[in-house]
Order: structure tokens, then C-alpha cells, then sequence
């Protein structure tokens, strides 16, 4: 375990040093800011029957920052490392292609936590300024973090995955990005399979991360998405280190 | 020993097939445990409430009813995403169906599907325009929650001037497990038109006086509708839960008002509509007959000439705060020729009942004796009055004020027009959303549905004022992002230097 903690913190120093880890904080947080200003200014004076929480998760910053923040955190973690040419020197230490994965994909996954702390700094904001009856109960919070961190996991894991598939860290983000959205728009087949009873139409409300979201911002935690995203996550960190180990071969 | 050339592989062909076999074994391996997983998940799930309010957790009663669901029910929910109350509505259907693998949800948005909307405004008969609501189906039976029946408003910050008006409460669990339970049970309640001194007649499809829309609305509510005589032996049937008189223009025989007497104190419905436009200018007797249940019904018109189309009809707003015209406080409903209808114990009215107005004219409002053939008014003074004219009262006797009917308690809507419930003005303004509350209220009987009251709705309101706004906008959107590029840049100097 003490290489995998020692790999573990080189990459979160990495990214607490790099300028690039804080202009996606930034970044992150600008998107965040846009989506609860346009909240604010749609619902001033109205009434809101639903927590705030609830009603942001419908916007587009909320999903913005939820697929493009994983390939740009991600871009670099191996492909970086093969396009500089300290890859070999990693491998060549002694620890295991498992450990070397599973730490990158840990610190990557703590980084993008990360990049979602604004949200509470937003919520905190917000708070301030709604006198009674605070729209933001801690548990449909803690519940929506929840979502975002498995959601985070399974997108973490794709972009893992894309980084040590190639050289280049653009080509990284853009397959991560295309895997990512095309697993996001899987979730708006629900309108056309319907109440449909087949196993497509059970498979297709299976993977909806769209329906996974509605219940985690409704502070509803399901098993099933739950199994779901750890399922999905730990099968890409799988394949992640098969590909890694496939160097070993080739 | 010579070591390999620098060319050539590090493995042989064959050594590096099977490792390939080995991987794609061990991937597909995975994969299917993966799938496995997911399988046995799907079928053996959990749902945890992580809510103060556990506003999506389903009560005992409409478990025990999703259970008893023997055929499958398709669940259509025609709302508009964007509506305030679909995020309620859609929550906690969506734990309906997960409680019951025979019920089929699906939502419609008919601002982004209208295509599909119409299909089920025309397989429903649904008029035109009408959209926010939820349609249970299973079989035949159909029964269908409008938007409008599904809140409880809390009136009072508006009467005092303190505030807007709040939604204080969220019925749909009620109305879904009833409206499950009544798409279930074949031949449930019926309402009874009564026939024999001129009424609007449920099947027919007239414009004007053709009642068939209203009759659509009860089948609606999962009631069989079944036209009533109460001539010679005929009774009220037991199984009676609803007796709507609709427009009567000949005079009723004391026999017949005997038999309404021992309906209503059994603990009868009755939703009267009394047009003196249809009547003629005559009394039927019920005007006597319902002085003994408080309710004054006047042998004059109303006007209000600041709220009016053509002169003599009604755009009426003054509602009272009632549960079936609260949901309507910021509607208006649209009546001809009306009659004065108001609260008065006369001689023979027991003490407990209790009778309340239901909607009024603007205090611009006033009676006339008389109208002219072409409808104007004639005003006679010392007997037409001036002021807010009310129009319709709810009368209950019996059960607990507040607390909703017990089994024997009577209760009465009484309307002094009949003609806006039929198929040309039930779709104007809200009174299509008038009748289906007051038919609620009248079939409103606790006990059916024990411990399904309204959920409290939490409001919140965002009272933001313009130097709050720009203090937020820049907080979010320049000084904290602001403050993460400067630690940073910070960072960044601090590692070159």
C-alpha cells in the first residue's frame, strides 16, 4: 500500500503545483457562478416548491462542468507521462502496473472533488440571502454530492482509461469527452423508449444518469445506481490497467 | 548465451496470442460479473430518503393499494417540465412505479412533444388547450388529476397584506392512490343526474345546454354516471355517492324533495345548479327546500358591469378561501345570467350546518329583479341590492370544520347558474377546474383514504434586491473564481522563484 499512497501524493502535488489545476478550479467555479446566477434571476421573487439544489442540477453549467472537468483533469495522467518519457521510468520502479493505475485514477478522482467544492462555496452564498426556509437541506446536499462523486468516479475512469490508450493529451481529452457524452445522451433514450417494458427500455433506464441525478438531488440514494457507477468505475480502471500492462507484451 | 537482437520481439507470436487470450478472457470475465452485478441489483434494490420532509416516501395505505394491483396501469404524466409542480408530481410517481412493476410511467411534455400530446387530447377527450395533468388508465377505466386539484393554498398572508398567496400543501399522494384504486374497481361510486323537470342532460353533446363534458369529468374520476328519476317508488340508489341537479326549470313535487331531504341526511352529496334564466323566472321548490340547509337562493340576477364580456355574463375573481376555490385564487370563472345564491339559516336550518359563500361579484356588483327578452337588467329599487353579490355556497353539516367530512356528514354546492358547466363554458376560464374540485370536495370521504392527507409543501422564495443581485453576481462570478487564479498565480511564483 505504501507505493500506492507515495503515487498517490506525487499526483495530488502535481496538481496542487500546477497553474493548470487552478484555472479548472476557476473555470469550474465561473461555470457554477453562471448557473446559479441564472437560477437567481429566474426565480427572485418567485416561489420554489423544490430545494435549490433540485432545480440546479437541471441546467446545462451543472452538466458542462460534470463532462468536461474528468478529460481535462485526466488528459495528462498517462499520456503526459509517455509523450515526456517518464512512463518507462515508472514502470520500471517497483511497484505494479495496479497500484501505478489505481493511484493516478485516486488523485484524479480527489482533484475533481475538487473542482466541485464551489458548489458549496455557491450554496454558502446563496444561503446567505434566503431568510427563511433555507432551500438547501444538508441531506439532499449530501445526497447530490454523492451522485457527483460516483458520476465522477465512472468519468474519472473513462478518462483513465482514454490517457493511457494514446500519446497525446488532446487526443485523450476528446476521446474521453466523446465516451463521456455519448454515455450522457444514452440517458435521453428514456423519452423514446417510454414505459416500454423490453430489456432494452430496462437496460437504457438502467444507465440513465440523467434519472440517476433526478434521485440523487431529490435525496433519494438508490442502490441500483449506486452498483451501477462502483460496477462501471471499477470495469474501466480494469480495462485501464490491462491496456498499462499491455506495454509489458506488445 | 547470446542475447536476442535488439529487432526482435521480446515474446514469440504464440506467447504473445495467448497473453492476448488470457486479457480478453479475463476483460470478458469482468464484464459479465459486471453485467451479473447490474442484473441482480435491478432486481433487489433499496430506496433510501435522505429528506427532512420525505416528501417521495410512500404511505402504508398507497403501498397497500400499489400491491394490490393485479393489471397493469399506464401512468401518463402531460405536464410541462418547467411547471412548479412537476418536480413533486413527477417524484413521487416515479416511486409509485418503482413500488409497483405493473404500473407503466411515462411523461409527455406537450411543449416539446405536441404531437403525442394531442394523440392523448384526443384519445382522452380532453378539450382543447387543457394540459397539466395526469391520466391513470388501465382497461377501460381511465381517470385523470388535473393540475389544479393537486395544492393546497394557504390564503392567509393575502387577506392580512402580508404576503403572496403560499402552496401550503401537496395532495398528490391522495388523488394518485385514489385515482389507482378507482382505475382498479370495476363499477366503484356513480353520480346520478337528476332527469324529469328539464336538466341538462349528461349525454348530450349541445353546445350550450348539452352536459356531456361535465359527465366526461366524473367518468373521469372513476364515477358511472346514471340518470335519476325520483318519480313514484324511485329512491336514491345507496350506492349514490354524488346527485347533481342541473338546471331544473319545472317545479319539483314535494315527494321528490322528501327523497332529496333523506338522501342529504344520510349523509348525500348534492351539487345543485340553478339557473332562473332556465327556469323561466319561476321557482322549482328547491329554493324553499334548501332555506332548511341555510342556503338563500334569490329570485333575482347579477350584474357587474366592470367584469363583464357581453353585458350579462360574469368574469368573476372575488373567491373565497375554500378548498375548492383556493387552487383557483388567481383564476377566474366565467358565468351567464346568474343568480344570487347566499348563506341564511332560514326556520328550519339545524345549527350544525355550516354554509359558506364560494365566489362573489366585484363590489361593483349588483341584483336586478327584472331583465328585459334582451337580457339587460331591470333594477327595482328597494328590492335589487348593491355590492359584492355572492353566487354559490358550500354548505357541510356534519364532521369537523377543517378536519374533513366523516361518513354521515352531508354537503352541498349550491350555484345560482347552471349553464357554465355545460360543454361550451365548462372550458372557459377555470370552471372546468371549479367543477372538478367542488365534485372533489363533495366526494371528499377521509376514511376511504386514511392517513393520505396533503403533504406540507415547503415554499421557498427567493427575495433578492438588485444591489443583493450584483453583490451575488460579482461574489460568484468574479471574486471567487478571482480568488482561485490569484492562489494559483501565487502557487506559480512561488514554485519558480
Amino acid at each position: 500500500m505504501r507505493p500506492y499512497f507515495i503515487l498517490v501524493r506525487r499526483e495530488l502535488g502535481w496538481y496542487a503545483g500546477a497553474l493548470s489545476s487552478y484555472v479548472t478550479v476557476a473555470a469550474a467555479q465561473f461555470l457554477l457562478g453562471l448557473g446559479f446566477i441564472s437560477l437567481l434571476e429566474a426565480f427572485n421573487g418567485e416561489a420554489l416548491n423544490a430545494p435549490l439544489t433540485e432545480v440546479f442540477y437541471d441546467t446545462m453549467y451543472f452538466w458542462l462542468v460534470l463532462l468536461l472537468a474528468p478529460p481535462v483533469i485526466t488528459m495528462r495522467l498517462f499520456a503526459q507521462e509517455r509523450a515526456t518519457g517518464t512512463f518507462e521510468t515508472l514502470m520500471t520502479a517497483p511497484v505494479g502496473d495496479a497500484a501505478v493505475v489505481l493511484a493516478k485514477f485516486t488523485a484524479a478522482l480527489v482533484f475533481y472533488l475538487v473542482t466541485w467544492a464551489p458548489l458549496l462555496l455557491c450554496l454558502g452564498v446563496v444561503r446567505q440571502y434566503i431568510p427563511e426556509h433555507h432551500p438547501l437541506e444538508w441531506r439532499p446536499v449530501a445526497s447530490t454530492l454523492l451522485g457527483i462523486a460516483l458520476l465522477g468516479g465512472v468519468y474519472v475512469a473513462l478518462g483513465c482509461l482514454a490517457s493511457a490508450l494514446t500519446r497525446s493529451q488532446i487526443l485523450a481529452a476528446v476521446l474521453a469527452l466523446a465516451l463521456g457524452v455519448t454515455l450522457f445522451l444514452v440517458s435521453f433514450l428514456r423519452a423514446s423508449v417510454g414505459a416500454g417494458t423490453d430489456w432494452s427500455a430496462a437496460v437504457v433506464r438502467h444507465v440513465s444518469l440523467l434519472s440517476h441525478m433526478e434521485d440523487f438531488v431529490r435525496g433519494v440514494v438508490d442502490t441500483r445506481p449506486l452498483v451501477f457507477h462502483l460496477s462501471l468505475t471499477a470495469w474501466l480502471v480494469f480495462l485501464t490497467v490491462k491496456v498499462v500492462e499491455s506495454r509489458r507484451w506488445k | 548465451m547470446n542475447p536476442p537482437a535488439p529487432d526482435e520481439p521480446s515474446f514469440s507470436p504464440a506467447r504473445r496470442l495467448r497473453i492476448a487470450g488470457q486479457v480478453l478472457l479475463a476483460v470478458g470475465a469482468l464484464s459479465a460479473i459486471v453485467v451479473m452485478v447490474n442484473y441482480l441489483a435491478a432486481r433487489h434494490y433499496r430506496r433510501l430518503h435522505w429528506t427532512v420532509d420525505t416528501r417521495f416516501e410512500l404511505s402504508r395505505v398507497t403501498r397497500e393499494v400499489l400491491a394490490r394491483q393485479s393489471n397493469e396501469v399506464a401512468v401518463t404524466v402531460l405536464f410541462d417540465r418547467d411547471h412548479v409542480l412537476f418536480p413533486s408530481v413527477y417524484g413521487l410517481l416515479t416511486e409509485y412505479a418503482y413500488a409497483c412493476p405493473r404500473l407503466k410511467l411515462e411523461h409527455v411534455d406537450y411543449r416539446r412533444d405536441p404531437g403525442r400530446a394531442e394523440l392523448l387530447a384526443q384519445r382522452h377527450q380532453l378539450p382543447s388547450g387543457e394540459a397539466d395533468l395526469v391520466i391513470f388508465t388501465s382497461g377501460p377505466r381511465t381517470r385523470i388529476v388535473r393540475a389544479a386539484e393537486l395544492s393546497e393554498y394557504d390564503l392567509g398572508p393575502l387577506w392580512s397584506g402580508e404576503g403572496a398567496v403560499r402552496r401550503s400543501g401537496f395532495k398528490g399522494e391522495a388523488l394518485f392512490t385514489a385515482a389507482l384504486a378507482a382505475v382498479q374497481q370495476p363499477g366503484g361510486q356513480s353520480a346520478a343526474f337528476l332527469r324529469g323537470h328539464g336538466e341538462h342532460d349528461p349525454e348530450n353533446d349541445d353546445k350550450l345546454t348539452g352536459y356531456s363534458r361535465l359527465a366526461g369529468l366524473l367518468r373521469q374520476k372513476g364515477l358511472t354516471v346514471q340518470p335519476l328519476e325520483l318519480v313514484g317508488t324511485n329512491d336514491v340508489p345507496p350506492d349514490c355517492a354524488l346527485l347533481i341537479v342541473a338546471g331544473p326549470r319545472s317545479p319539483w313535487m314535494p315527494a321528490e324533495l322528501d327523497k332529496l331531504q333523506r338522501y342529504l341526511q344520510r349523509g348525500g352529496r348534492l351539487l345543485a345548479l340553478l339557473s332562473f334564466y332556465r327556469a323561466g323566472h319561476t321557482r322549482t321548490g328547491l329554493e324553499d327546500f334548501l332555506l332548511s340547509w341555510g342556503v338563500q337562493v334569490s329570485d333575482t340576477f347579477v350584474f357587474d358591469p366592470a367584469h363583464t364580456i357581453r353585458g350579462n355574463d360574469l368574469i368573476l375573481s372575488n373567491l373565497a378561501a375554500h378548498p375548492i376555490t383556493s387552487p383557483l385564487f388567481d383564476r377566474r370563472l366565467h358565468l351567464i345570467l346568474a343568480r344570487a345564491v347566499a348563506p341564511r339559516a332560514g326556520p328550519g336550518t339545524p345549527p350544525e350546518v355550516r354554509a359558506q359563500v364560494l365566489f362573489s361579484t366585484s363590489v361593483q356588483g349588483y341584483t336586478a329583479s327584472e331583465i328585459t327578452p334582451a337580457g339587460l337588467p331591470r333594477v327595482v329599487p328597494g328590492r335589487d341590492v348593491r355590492g359584492a353579490v355572492p353566487l354559490a355556497v358550500a354548505v357541510e353539516r356534519g364532521g369537523i370544520a377543517g378536519l374533513g367530512a366523516d361518513l354521515a356528514a352531508a354537503r352541498l354546492v349550491v350555484v345560482g347558474e347552471s349553464l357554465f358547466l355545460g360543454n361550451e363554458l365548462i372550458v372557459s376560464a377555470a370552471n372546468l377546474d371549479f367543477a372538478s374540485l367542488a365534485v372533489n370536495w363533495l366526494l371528499d370521504r377521509p376514511h376511504d383514504l386514511a392517513g393520505l392527507a396533503a403533504r406540507p409543501l415547503h415554499e421557498y422564495r427567493l427575495t433578492l434586491t438588485p444591489a443583493q443581485m450584483t453583490r451575488v453576481r460579482w461574489l460568484l462570478l468574479g471574486a471567487l473564481p478571482g480568488m482561485i487564479l490569484a492562489a494559483g498565480g501565487l502557487v506559480w511564483w512561488w514554485r519558480r522563484a
